[in-house]
This record gives C-alpha cells, structure tokens and sequence, in this order.
C-alpha cells in the first residue's frame, strides 16, 4: 500500500496538442487509452495533481478555437464545446435562450475556473455534482460526439451513465451542445456548504404554458442521486396556480418514484440531501405558480474568449522548451512537461506567486494569463507558452502603485500577506471583465480566493474602492 | 491622491515583495525533502525498505537511520510514560505519521521517489473515539496501561455545599470538534548542518522555547542551533509552534546527508498530518438560585489529543485555568481534566488556544440556565458579572478568581450594556421573522501566556521546578545616522508587529516614525528568552511594555549625553529635541546628538556611557510560577461581549449571520486598524469552526479532510453580506507598561456560543455539538 500525502505534483506525462478535431481523434486513435483529453483542466488537474489518476499522454485541445462559438442556427442554440464557462454564464445569446444555463454556469466555482474550464470538459468529466448536467437534462440539450468519421448527436440525459462514466468512446470527443429552441423556461436552484465545496443539491426545473395550463415540464434532480434524476411531463395538465396549491403532493409524488438510493458525503448525509432536494423543488414550484421566479441579475457580453496555441512543442529529449512573457520579459526555459506555471514563475524569481494548496482552490497562485485570472497551479507552463502573464510587479509602474495595490493598502486588506497577490489578481480580472460596479450577488459568485486572517471585510472593502479607482470615480 | 498609510507589512504584501519560508535562497546543494507517512492509523512497523529509493539516485532515510541522530524523544508536559518521536519507530499511531524521508535534488523528483518506500505493516486495531480510548481495550501506548495521559481533579470552593443547596442545577454535555486553523502558508524548513552549528530557518512562530525541544531530542547543545524565522509568516495561530518535529527531522536529514535540506509541506500533509485543536467532550454544571444568581460551576473535561500529547499540550484545558468562572463572580469551581490519547493526528496550539472549547461550553450553559429559569439571557449575564475588584497590586487594582487569575479592573457593565440597543433590536425584529435568531457571549479574553500553566498537568506534590516564562526581550540602538533601530526576537505573521513598534517607539522619542527601522523576526544569535515568540496575543501586553521601557531607557542615556553636549545639568525633552531647560534656545536634535556620539565617542569626558543601545527584559508583574493548583494563567484578561444574529433558512437548515457586534475593552489600543483585523479575523475563524471546519476520520482512523473541498473552509464570497459592528472602550490598564490587553483571540472564543445560542433561540434547543452542519440543525428541529 503506498500513500502518500506530498501532493499537488502530477507525475510525468508527454504532453501533445491538437490544433484541429481530427488532429485530436486521431491522437486519441494513437494512444488509445494512454491518453486524456486536456481541455480546460479544471477537473483533470486536480485529479493529477492529487495523483488520483495518471496519463502518459495529455492531449491538449484547449487552442481548437472551432469549437468555441454560439449561435442560433436550425433551431437550436449551437455552443461550441470548447467554450468556457465564464462565456456560457455571461454570454448575451446563452442568456436570452438558455438563462438557466447561465445561472448554473454562474455557480461553477470562480472566476479563475469559469475562465479556463469549458462545457464540453465538463460534461465529459461527468461529476455527479456537476452544475450542468441538471440544466442541459432540464433543457432537453443534446451533444453531439465525433470521433474518427464519425459524428452522432445524443441527448445529454443519455450521455450520463454513472459518476465519471459517460456514452463517450475512448476515442471519441463532445463537440457541440445544443439546445433546442422549445419556449422551455425554467428556474434553477442550487446549494453547496462553504464557499470551497461542491454543489449538494441542484434542481431544475423547466416548463412550457399556453392559457395558463403547463403543456410540458422537465424536472431534474442533481447532486443528490448517483445520476441526474429527470422527472418528465409530471406537471403536463395542471395550471399554473394548481402547481401551487398541489405542490407537497406534487413533490411526494416526485421522490417516492426515486427508488435510487440518494449520494452521501462529509457535506451531506443522505437524508438530509433529500429533504434540502424536496424543500427547493417546492421553493421552485411555489415560484413557478406564484410568477415570482427570480432570475440572477448578471452583466452579458457577446465576445468569447479565446485560447490559442502560440508556440510550437518542441521536445529536447524528456524536456520542452517552453518561452513566455512575463510582466513584459520573455524567459525561455527546457521544462519538463508537468512543471506547473507556478513553480515557473517562482524559479525564475517571481516570489509574489504563491503556492496555497494542492488542489487549486485557494486562490493564492493566481496570475494574469493574456489578462485573464488564473490559477498557475493548475496550468503546466507549456500550455501558456507564447502568452502573456502578468503579475503584480506587471500592474504597478516602478513605485507608483497601481490603483488595486493602493486600494488594498488603503483598507488595510492584508494580515499575513500571503493570499493578497492572488487576490490583488483576481480582482484585477473581475473589475476589468465581469463587473466593474462590484454588485454583491455577482461579487459572491465570482471572487472565492481563501484568506485566513482577515475576516474577509477589509478585502471586500478594497475590492471596491479599486471600483471606484478605476472607474476614476474616486 | 493622498499620501498612503503607514503600514509596513502591508506595503510588501502589495508589491508582492514579503520575504516568506519558501523565498528563503537555498545554499549551493541543497536537497528536497518528502516525507513518507504511515498509512494506517495503527500498525507495528515490521519492516522498511528503502532500496529502490537507492536504486532511482535518490536518499532515503528511515527510522534505523534517524534514530542514530535523533536519539531522544521530545520532553512531555504529562508525567506518563510516553516516548514522542518526530517519526515512528516500531509502531506508527496515526496516519499521517513519519516513517522515512526521502531527499532529491529536485522537489518534484523527491514526491516521485515516495513511491519506491516500501514498508510492510502490521495493521492494528485502532483507537478513534473517546469512548474507545475510555473503554481502554486498545492501547495507543502500551506502557501507559490505558489510554488516559493525565487525569487531574480540582475544587475550588465549597463545591459540594453549594451544589447541593442549589435550587437549581441544570446540566449540559457539549461536543468540540477537531479542527485546525489552517494557516494559507503551509510548513517549511531549510535545515543546514555544518562544523557542528545546525542553522535552521523555518517559519516558526516561537515560542523560542521549540529550541528545547529540538536540540533535546537530537541530543545537541542549545547553543549549537542557529534558528531564523523569514521576515514574514504566512499566517499561523498557533498551529507553527508545532514545526519542532519536521525541524528535527529536516535537521537529521542534513546531519546524516551533509547536505542542506529543504521541505515545504504540502497543504494535504497540513491537513493530515501537522497539527490541530483536540476533540473535547465536555459536561458542564451549573448550580443557581431561581433569580439566576450563579453559585458554582462543574466541569468535566474529556481532551482527545491524538496519538501523542505533544507539548504544549494538555495546555488547552489549562490555558484558561485562571478565568474559568469567565466573566462573573463565581467563586466555586470544580474541574476534572482527563487526557485522553487516540490513534489520530496529535493537537497543539491553535488560535485561542483552549478558549474556544471552554468558553463554547460555560457560554452555552450560562445561557441554558437563563433559558430555563425565563430569565432574559443578558440581564442574566449582567446579574452575575463582576463588580469589585479589591485586591492592589501596584497602581491597579485587580479581583482575584478563585482558580488564581488577576482580573485587573473594567467596567465590565459597561461593555456587555453596550450590545443591548442592537441585541433588543433584533429581538423585536425576531417577533416578525421566526427564521432571526439573536445569541450572545460574554467573557474576559486572557492574553500572554504564563507558560507555567502547564504544570498543572502535574500533581503539585511531584512537580521538580516552578515554571512562569511570560517576558520578552526589546533591543533599541541608534546608528551613525540617528535612526532607531529596533530588535525583536518575534515573528510576523501579519499582527502589524513591525508597524505598531514603529510608531509606539517614534511617540516615545517624538519623532516621526519613518526613522525607527523594526526587524522582528527569530534569530536565536541574537538575545533571546525561551518565552520569546508571537503567541497567546503577548505583543500588545508584553512585547510592547517592553519596547516602551526599552525606549525610556534609551532616552535616559541620550538625556545624560545630551548634558555633556549642551553642557547644563538641567536638560528637557521634547518633540525629539532635548534642551536646556535654563535656555531653551540651545538644543540639540536626537538623530544629531546621537550621530555625533557615533562618530566621536572619544570626545566624551572619561566615565560617560557611550552605548547608544538598551536591552530591555519584560517579565508581566503578575505573572508567577503555580502555588498548588491555583495560578494567574495570563498576564491579563479583558472583557468582552458578543451579539451574534442569524437567519435559518428553512429550505436547507443553514445559518448566514447577518449582524455580528462585538463589544471590548482592551485597554490601550495602539493602532485602530489593527485591532479591528484582529476582531475581523477572529470572528471568520471562529464562524469557520463553528459553521464548518472539521478534521474527520473514517472507522478505521484515515482522516477524511484531505482537501479544502472538504474542509469547507470559507471564502470571501461567505463574508458578503454580513454586517460587523465593532465597538471600542479604552480603558488603559496601569499593571502592564504598555496599557494595553490582548485583542488576537477573543472574538474567536465567543463565536461558537454566541451562534450556538442564537441557533437556540430560533429552534428551542441548544446545539451543542460542533460544527453547526446543517443535517444537525435539520434533526435537532425534528426532535
């Protein structure tokens, strides 16, 4: 038996990269089950770098930029599988034709993993607490899978078949998601413990009304049993109002058909999922009947972002050669495949990146890849070559502090100062791309850095005189 | 725009620029350290093979080998038969526990070589809960012939006299989880045995005392170790003291190398394997009359330490000897302490060390007792507070507990009064919204530790020597420039240390504070006392009054220079300026007096004392050795009252705190902004432990907390939306130079009693085991 807890290092692998979907399906053909997809990397990483699992061969698809669209088109809402969450969560088209959607994008951890992390990875990784898959069920979302000439579409409620097990071939990739433009409306509601933890219990509901009577309904369950649980057409032929004068037996009538037995965890046990799981679903009914369902309220853009491929790989032997511009400098470095972005920086003398934990929680490594907040403990630094990365010491200009630093200073927002670069980082990224007027709701689903000694209040202070520095409004 | 504020930690923090253990540069060399730990919970250790490290070109050391260079186990506080090692030697007790270390030349490369340890195991069965341990079949220790480490039982007072004529008893029996404070920064170590002086640079956080412990067990000469602490520690509460088993064994790892070796833990290894609060169980009586008069409190305490009770511990259940009547004029107490060993990760400190147990429990029962009698819980409270403190010790007057604590006088009143406006607010708000719920706790926060404490873990009649380190060092010179330079054997872990010294000193010279340079960090080359280090909020009562005194000294001298300069027996003071008093037109700058001085002391008539250095030693007055089982556990203890309102959400059972006021008197505050990131940072920490933070272990003693997922600790996003109102009252306290309590531990104390209590007010019952997950609420309502 060999356990070890010096964690948050991968071990080796050959890392390859795919420019285009064939390129990928024809590596993934090559290498059989040696190889693993690396799209976003916000549940593979972990997972390496936990050494739950290994790879010999990551195949990096994340700079196939085909697969990162959406669009209307014969009647579905088409997203390119490789689009990340923080676009699905804010993009205009998602928003107008899929809100429910958005909103479970909204809950998926933080900035630094809605930047990186896509839908189809998501969805491919097939975590039974996953914010997705109850949405897409509830939304009768398909996917549609190629693998080498071939293509097929499939819903995604048959896409799931068990934790971490999906309908996808070894050689096969999710391309596209789409939905269909049926009227469904819906609600989302969701609830995780403690702000570093996954979801215990999703619920989704969606619906269709003419005359005020439902003509269809979609009811889905997630995180509470091994699988999402869709309750289909239960509420066809009611009207709106009778959903909510009927709603306990409606909900009894829900569970007692579950006979599945219902997940346990540190967060949840059993029982007490099932009843959180009954008391939203009867908070989304209420909602439904009462016309007060309540949408989160969240800034849209229509630009996606987009990750490419820079550099080459160019392999010396078991080392690559990496090159990437930080702070303005280029540094050129022969690293092995696994070396996190993080420990690059520090070798090459940026101390104010700081290692926090092993699992890319904590916030403390976040840097500014092509101006976006992510966590270098979870990008080996041959994804990044060619980029971009700014750190502090890229924001300020010689002594003059940038408006961020001042702002932190100001209020006092520091204790140990162990955690403030990552946060100076991230809000450096939520100010200039997500909500430069700091709305609470937004501010809360967004910025999920860890500090241990200030209590929070001074940093969510300073977050928002930044604001109003930046905004020039001070 | 304005000028920035003076804050000298916070300027590194935001230029990225602090010095923290792992920037520490690493000597020509240098090899990594991994730790391979025991799997199992409980297993004899048959045998270990560490070949195939050999065979992949790396080291590998295992317990044959460190045990030649670490012959002795640490020193106990318990007088038992225990031998604590910093790795396993025969038989691993917890999972987590050292058995080999692995050195390579590259970090990831010594993670790699763990797999290639292999160790045979003989599992056993282990011990997990208190009831197990208590039951005794198992043996954690063998020698100790039960699971019990110590057991000590003490009365103050008429204790059966006033429990049986009580009127009313009422009884509660609590449960405190295992926890950790968790500090951002993980351990680390850089450990470099050369010509027989070990240097070591790690970010402990004192106290200096770990010098002890860990030449003890290497068998070394306390001089022989050169410990440094980086200029900066990336947080810690307590949980660093415990680094002295990983500096040892980094240490044996370069005595047995040659080489210098570094380790930087990672943050699955902190969470399995470093330190943490213990379990307590606890049963608390509390005996009254019908009006809430309090007549006695009883306390019988179960502490869980883990496999090993490594010092301090069982200083937790001692920590608060002196104040265990809290904030009220009780004067029976009855105490049985029990320490319990399990095959589980050993405890120590942790912020607010034993505070947050005690006070969870005597908060909770005082408000149950006002519950039952119909009573409202803060009239209660103010009935029972104490008014008279008669006993004089120099210029304060202090009360006396029954336990042995010096109280010094506050209007305690005064500060639990001053939470009622908001506390009867939310009351009438309450009325509208059954989901409000409205908590308070009042207690004294003790600050800076009497070390002595722990001897009462010892009989009285079997104690050797008597034991009362509490003081600290302060060295003050001025250079060749006049600048003030300031020495402290201290730690930074983001207190504001160097800041608040700046400015405490620059106002005793009446100079700006940009000329006095503070370096606070370990340096053991330097003067040093074992008390010395950042810990039991000691700073504001002791290290300052001893910077302060340090400082008038320091003047003292430069007065008397500065009559030889100005030629006149007859010299003032001010502004920075000494003056003859005769003709105050003639006088002399102190960075000019002192420059000159540096420059040419030759020039002094013969007898003068040059030295423009002090060293001041600052030992609280108060603080003396145990006398039986009664001692002044801390150097001083202040009030505070806590109003905790929450709202229950009735679709999930889980409880968002919407105002939290927090009302103190800690005497002098030197700097505003840091004693309100103290209360701030206290009151997150306190809601972490009691809303979510636990250290689990599956039945067959894994610990289940491997990840911050798990340990649900909370984020930024947790604290939108809460409202805190702090309140100050000042009432400079005259036995400490400094005027000033402790700020760093109070709040965390209260916090678990004030939501438990507020949590009782919504649902009709106390809570009282520990954290407040949501499913307990769920079942609690269903009862």
């Amino acid at each position: 038996m060999s356990m070890a807890y010096s964690l948050g290092i991968p071990r080796g692998f050959r890392y390859v990269r795919a420019s285009t979907v064939n390129e990928a399906l024809s590596l993934l053909n090559e290498y059989g089950g040696d190889a693993k997809v690396l799209a976003g990397g916000m549940s593979l990483m972990p997972m390496l770098k936990l050494r739950m699992t290994e790879v010999k061969y990551l195949i990096d698809i994340l700079g196939i930029n085909d697969l990162r669209y959406v669009k209307v088109e014969g009647n579905y809402l088409r997203i390119g599988a490789l689009m990340t969450h923080g676009d699905v969560a804010m993009n205009k088209l998602v928003n107008e034709h899929a809100k429910i959607l958005s909103e479970s994008a909204w809950h998926i951890a933080d900035i630094q993993v809605r930047n990186l992390g896509t839908i189809g990875g998501s969805l491919a990784h097939a975590d039974p607490a996953a914010n997705y898959y109850p949405a897409l069920i509830a939304l009768d979302a398909e996917v549609v899978i190629r693998g080498v000439g071939t293509e097929r579409g499939i819903k995604v409620s048959e896409l799931y078949k068990g934790p971490y097990i999906t309908d996808l071939k070894q050689n096969e990739v999710i391309t596209e998601v789409r939905i269909p433009l049926s009227g469904l409306r819906g609600v989302y509601e969701f609830f995780r413990r403690g702000g570093s933890s996954f979801p215990s219990v999703i619920i989704a509901v969606t619906y269709q009304e003419g005359d005020g009577v439902i003509t269809d309904s979609r009811i889905v369950i997630g995180a509470v049993y091994p699988e999402p649980v869709l309750v289909s057409g239960h509420l066809n032929g009611l009207g709106i109002k009778e959903v909510g004068t009927r709603v306990s037996d409606i909900v009894n009538s829900i569970f007692s058909s579950i006979d599945t037995k219902p997940l346990e965890d540190t967060h949840a046990p059993s029982d007490y999922r099932v009843r959180v799981a009954r008391n939203l679903l009867t908070k989304a009914l209420m909602d439904i009947a009462n016309g007060s369902v309540q949408h989160l309220r969240t800034p849209t853009k229509e630009e996606l972002i987009r990750w490419e491929f820079r550099d080459g790989v160019e392999y010396v032997g078991d080392l690559v050669r990496v090159r990437v511009n930080v702070n303005g400098q280029w540094i050129e470095d022969l690293v092995e495949p696994r070396l996190l972005l993080l420990d690059f920086l520090r070798r090459h003398g940026f101390r104010e990146v700081r290692r926090g934990c092993d699992e890319g929680k904590c916030g403390a490594c976040t840097v500014l890849v092509d101006g976006r907040a992510v966590k270098s403990c979870m990008v080996p630094v041959v994804r990044v070559s060619g980029h971009s990365v700014t750190t502090i010491r890229g924001l300020s200009r010689g002594m003059e502090l940038h408006p961020i630093q001042r702002a932190f200073l100001e209020e006092y927002a520091m204790q140990c100062g162990y955690c403030t670069h990552g946060f100076m980082m991230v809000t450096h990224d939520y100010l200039t791309n997500i909500d430069p007027t700091v709305n609470d709701d937004i501010l809360k689903l967004s910025v999920k850095n860890i500090c241990r000694c200030t209590g929070y209040m001074n940093i969510i202070k300073a977050i928002k005189r930044a604001a109003r520095y930046m905004s020039g409004s001070s | 725009m304005s000028k920035l504020p003076h804050y000298r930690e916070g300027l590194r923090a935001v230029t990225g620029s602090g010095e923290y253990i792992d920037d520490i540069p690493t000597p020509p060399g240098t090899l990594y350290m991994a730790i391979y730990r025991s799997p199992y919970a409980h297993a004899r250790i048959l045998k270990v093979d560490l070949s195939g490290v050999l065979e992949h070109g790396g080291i590998a050391y295992g317990p044959d080998e460190l045990a030649k260079v670490i012959p002795n186990p640490f020193p106990l506080a318990v007088d038992a038969p225990i031998k604590y090692y910093p790795f396993a030697r025969d038989r691993a007790r917890f999972v987590g526990e050292p058995i080999a270390v692995v050195l390579a030349d590259d970090p990831y490369r010594a993670i790699d070589l763990l797999d290639y340890v292999q160790v045979d195991f003989e599992p056993l069965k282990p011990v997990l809960t208190l009831d197990d341990a208590l039951r005794g079949d198992i043996l954690v220790h063998e020698e100790l012939k039960s699971n019990i480490a110590m057991y000590r039982h003490m009365r103050f007072g008429p204790v059966d006299k006033a429990f049986s004529e009580a009127p009313i008893v009422i009884k509660r029996e609590f449960y405190y989880q295992k926890h950790n404070a968790m500090p951002l920064e993980t351990y680390g170590v850089l450990a470099h045995y050369v010509n027989g002086e070990l240097n070591v640079w790690a970010n402990t956080q004192g106290p200096l005392l770990i010098t002890y412990f860990v030449t003890r067990a290497l068998g070394l000469p306390t001089s022989s170790l050169r410990l440094f602490s980086p200029r900066d520690i990336g947080g810690s509460f307590g949980s660093k003291y415990s680094l002295y088993p990983y500096i040892t064994l980094a240490a044996a790892a370069s005595i047995l190398s040659g080489k210098p070796v570094k380790w930087v833990e990672s943050r699955t290894e902190h969470l399995v394997g470093s330190n943490s609060g213990g379990v307590r169980k606890g049963v608390v009586e509390v005996a009254a009359t019908r009006d809430g008069l309090i007549q006695g409190f009883r306390f019988r305490f179960y502490e869980d330490v883990g496999a090993y009770p490594r010092p301090p511990d069982p200083g937790v259940l001692f920590r608060v000897h002196g104040n265990m009547n809290g904030a009220y004029d009780v004067r029976v107490i009855e105490v049985e302490n029990y320490v319990v060993v399990t095959n589980k990760l050993p405890t120590g400190l942790n912020r607010a060390y034993g505070g947050p147990p005690f006070y969870f429990m005597l908060e909770v029962a005082v408000n149950e007792l006002a519950r039952e009698l119909g009573i409202d819980p803060l009239e209660l409270r103010v009935k029972n507070l104490i008014r008279d403190f008669p006993r004089k010790i120099g210029d304060e007057y202090f009360y006396e507990t029954i336990t042995g604590g010096l109280y010094p006088r506050q209007d305690y009143e005064r500060v639990v009064r001053a939470i009622e406006p908001e506390y009867r607010r939310w009351l009438e708000e309450r009325k509208r919204n059954p989901n409000i719920g409205v908590g308070i706790a009042v207690l004294v926060e003790p600050a800076g530790t009497n070390l002595g404490y722990t001897d009462l873990a010892i009989e009285p009649n079997k104690r050797k020597y008597p034991h009362s380190g509490s003081g600290s060092y302060v060295t003050i010179s001025i250079d060749m420039s006049g600048y003030i330079r300031v020495f402290v054997n201290g730690t930074n872990e983001g207190l504001g240390h160097e800041t608040t010294l700046a400015e405490v000193i620059a106002s005793e010279f009446g100079v700006d504070p940009s000329i006095v340079t503070v370096e606070n960090r370990v340096d053991t080359t330097r003067v040093w006392a074992l008390s010395d280090g950042s810990y039991s909020s000691r700073f504001a009562p002791i290290v300052v009054s001893a910077a302060i005194l340090a400082a008038r000294q320091l003047r003292e001298k430069l007065t008397r220079l500065a009559m030889v300069a100005l030629g006149t027996e007859r010299v003032g003071f001010e502004n920075g300026q000494f003056y003859d008093i005769n003709n105050p037109s003639r006088r002399i700058d102190i960075r000019r007096l002192a420059s000159s001085i540096n420059w040419d002391p030759g020039s002094l008539p013969e007898g003068s004392d040059a030295s423009l250095s002090t060293t001041v030693f600052y030992q609280p007055p108060t603080v003396k050795a145990p006398e039986g089982d009664r001692i002044n556990s801390s150097a001083t203890y202040a009030i505070q009252a806590q109003l905790a309102v929450i709202e229950l959400d009735p679709a999930t059972y889980d409880i968002r705190v919407r105002k939290y006021v927090i009302a103190h008197d800690s005497g002098r505050v030197l700097k505003r902004e840091f004693v309100d990131g103290q209360l701030m940072g206290g009151l997150m920490h306190g809601l972490a432990l009691t809303l979510y933070e636990e250290l689990m272990y599956d039945d067959q003693g894994n610990p289940v907390t491997t990840s911050l997922d798990i340990y649900e600790s909370p984020t930024l996003a947790e604290a939108i939306g809460m409202d805190v109102e702090l309140m100050h009252f000042e009432t400079p306290t005259k036995h400490l130079v400094s005027g000033a309590h402790g700020v760093g531990e109070g709040v965390m104390m209260g916090v678990p009693a004030a939501i438990v209590n507020a949590l009782a007010s919504i649902i009709g019952r106390a809570v009282t085991d520990l954290p407040l997950r949501p499913h307990k609420i769920m079942r609690a309502m269903e009862r």
